[in-house]
């Protein structure tokens, strides 16, 4: 196993949003700044499987260069995330999703991001302010790794949609397109 | 046996435990069988036993997917090994020699079947192209048994070599094998044969001779 890895339906998860978010022909188009032998084997990831998070940083680089503005680049970065965490919820988690509530997902927030990224950042939620509809997240270690909180926010908001909870919000500080990754970060997830 | 019910605590402890439990069995759906639930045998959780079951279960998982990763390997190795031997046998067993100038031989040893032949054909006659050859023996010395399909084989191939503008020989029949195509009734009359390839061989390369191929005859 590697040192810096990422579960590989991160991977799979954004070249399948970029088929999605973008169509076909600008994904394709867009994944041609990749090396052609790393194309490939991308496509043949296991969701699983350990990737080098080198690889998944060149494709979170290159969602971010599709939009020209701050806002516009942050919400295709947190869209990314939240693809990816719903179709974990609704897929390789759906009968964890089923037993847990908002309080104890906060709680498994550690161990979640350890199962995706081994001890490659951190990050953790404020069970405190569960039950007032809030969920301050702090990521922490992830100097180095372009726009992860932003996708880890993202991530957090695609699996709590899961407890169908309404008007769900995000807000996060410490990341813009001049530090694309800041050592730590924090968020947070609201709903009504 | 006294009973009592759950505090809100024990609940959100069976809970969490319960929730654990699905994390690693949601692990192992996606044939990653490497984690473990946590199981504290000491303390009051009653799903202890169950998990450590799991447990036990999902470690045999992994063994048996460790095994089958191996059998794979070696299964795969071995397809490849085979199919290096198949490739090997197919160009052995098509060896075409030009014997003369502009004279082509092919001696033919064990069955012939329909792929066989089509790739006999085929680099039979990719080679006349190539040679520029105008004459080709097709020796089964080493035929023991001749069928219906085989002949067939032999006469499309020979229509083949023609539609090119070459000659096409059969050389070697034995005694067993023309009197099997005799009784079965086979037609060779579009198949020019000779006794052995000796015979076919001196025709040819006289006829070579003859039309100036600049050649010498062979010796009598």
């Amino acid at each position: 196993m590697m040192d810096r890895a990422v579960r590989g339906y991160w991977v799979t998860g954004a070249l399948a949003f970029m088929r999605l978010q973008y169509g076909a022909e600008t994904s394709a188009s867009l994944l041609e700044a990749l090396p052609r032998e790393l194309r490939a084997s991308l496509s043949q990831v296991g969701p699983v499987e350990w990737v080098p998070r080198a690889h998944h940083v060149q494709l979170l680089r290159i969602i971010a260069s599709v939009q020209r503005t701050e806002p516009g680049v942050l919400e295709d970065l947190l869209s990314y995330g939240q693809y990816v965490g719903s179709e974990l919820a609704n897929g390789a988690l759906k009968q964890f999703m089923l037993v847990v509530t908002p309080k104890l997902f906060a709680k498994k927030l550690p161990n979640l991001w350890i199962r995706d990224h081994l001890d490659d950042g951190r990050l953790e939620g404020d069970i405190a302010m569960v039950d007032e509809a809030r969920l301050p997240l702090r990521f922490t270690g992830i100097r180095g790794y372009d726009h992860i909180g932003v996708v880890g926010l993202g991530w957090v908001r695609g699996v709590m949609s899961r407890f169908n909870r309404k008007g769900l919000q995000v807000k996060q500080s410490g990341w813009s397109l001049r530090h694309v990754a800041p050592d730590e970060m924090a968020c947070e997830v609201s709903w009504s | 046996m006294t009973s009592r019910l759950l505090t809100d605590d024990e609940l959100d402890e069976i809970r969490e435990s319960i929730a654990d439990a699905l994390l690693v069995l949601a692990n192992v759906t996606q044939s990653d069988c490497s984690s473990q639930i946590d199981v504290d045998m000491h303390g009051s959780n009653p799903l202890s036993g169950l998990f450590s079951s799991i447990n036990e279960l999902v470690a045999a998982l992994g063994t048996e997917q460790e095994q089958s990763v191996v059998f794979r390997r070696e299964l795969d190795e071995k397809l490849t090994t085979i199919e290096q031997q198949r490739s090997a046998i197919r160009s052995l067993s098509t060896p075409i020699i030009e014997v003369w100038q502009g004279v082509l031989c092919l001696p033919v040893v064990g069955v012939m079947d329909t792929v066989r032949s089509a790739e006999m054909t085929s680099a039979l006659l990719q080679t006349i192209v190539e040679k520029g050859a105008k004459y080709a023996i097709i020796d089964i010395t080493g035929i023991d048994v001749m069928d219906t399909r085989t002949v067939d084989h032999f006469i499309r191939m020979a229509k083949a070599i023609r539609l090119l503008g070459a000659e096409c020989a059969l050389t070697g029949l034995n005694p067993h094998i023309a009197q099997t195509i005799v009784h079965m009734g086979l037609d060779l009359s579009d198949i020019v044969t000779h006794r052995s390839l000796r015979d076919a061989l001196h025709r040819y390369v006289a006829q070579s001779a003859s039309q100036g191929d600049g050649t010498r005859s062979p010796p009598t």
